[in-house]
């Protein structure tokens, strides 16, 4: 199977799969007890947020990669970019979505709750991340810089995970618990939430993936701009000489 | 449903619907100007055509 095969069975699976979770969501899965047809959130909310994680652990561990002499690569600077830039996107629906499940379940918007802070900061700080990889110069420097960068901002994720057990939060405890590796929701509601996790994690692989493949068309420009250029200063110093 | 529910899954499929779309045209028009020289090349003394 070619790459670009690969590529495209995974977004049609992701596709096939979100648009089974928003009907399994929607129309399948019971109301809560406790939540109403709120519990619906749940199956797009917590897999943005695994994603937004999974795609700055990315991120970091390309970075790590490419600070390290012996594997220093542009690929892995590449990579490094475009898996913060869909982070950055699941990041901002990761707060958006908790936003909406805010205002019927705790009366108010936004609150400055130690959960919610520190997954703004996150996004913040990925922002940032972004606009210093287009500040301009040596792209070695660029790529280095971003480099460091990146493994500072990853600093706030265990933070943003843990942040429910260390400080008091109006956030409920997370639903799928990893130290403890225990699921608080079953039957359909359960699948439906695996299937959620499942479908965005393919979509965040095709994104990056394509992502990457238009950094790398990015970067190819501009080496092709500045050999045309350099080879046009050739010519006119030979014509001068 | 209360409508928040909808709103929450509506931003979710725009928005990634939106960013993959962009994503992707952006990569087309790039293999295109990379299959392509970067800009027409003209002959001497030839005008651009009205």
């Amino acid at each position: 199977m070619t790459r670009s095969r690969i590529l495209t069975t995974t977004g049609v699976l992701a596709l096939v799969g979100i648009a089974a979770t928003v009907w399994l969501g929607l129309w399948v899965t019971p109301n809560a007890v406790n939540f109403g047809d709120l519990v619906r959130l749940l199956y797009i909310h917590p897999p943005m947020a695994w994603v937004a994680f999974l795609a700055y652990g990315m991120a970091f561990l390309s970075s790590l990669g490419y600070l390290w002499r012996r594997t220093r690569d542009p690929r892995l600077d590449r990579l490094a970019g475009a898996s913060a830039e869909v982070g950055v996107v699941f990041t901002g629906l990761t707060l958006i979505t908790g936003s909406i499940w805010g205002r019927p379940t705790w009366g108010v918007w936004w609150t400055w709750d130690p959960l919610l802070t520190t997954t703004a900061l996150l996004f913040v700080l990925y922002l940032g991340y972004l606009a210093l990889r287009r500040v301009p110069g040596d792209p070695e420097v660029v790529a280095r810089r971003s480099a460091i960068a990146a493994l500072i901002a990853f600093v706030d994720v265990p933070i943003v995970y843990f942040s429910v057990s260390w400080w008091r939060s109006l956030h409920q405890a997370p639903t799928v618990d990893l130290s403890g590796r225990h699921l608080y929701v079953h039957g359909s509601m359960a699948w439906t939430l695996l299937l959620g996790f499942v479908s965005f994690t393919l979509a965040y692989a095709w994104l990056t993936a394509h992502r990457y493949r238009l950094a790398a068309l990015a970067d190819r420009e501009a080496d092709e701009g500045l050999r045309q250029a350099l080879d046009e200063r050739r010519a006119e110093g030979e014509v001068l000489v | 449903m209360s409508g928040y529910v909808e709103a929450g899954y509506g931003v979710v499929l725009v928005s990634l619907a939106g960013y993959a779309l962009s994503v992707v045209s952006r990569e087309r028009k790039a293999r295109r100007r990379a299959a392509g020289p970067l800009l027409p090349e003209r002959a001497p003394g030839q005008q651009d055509e009205a």
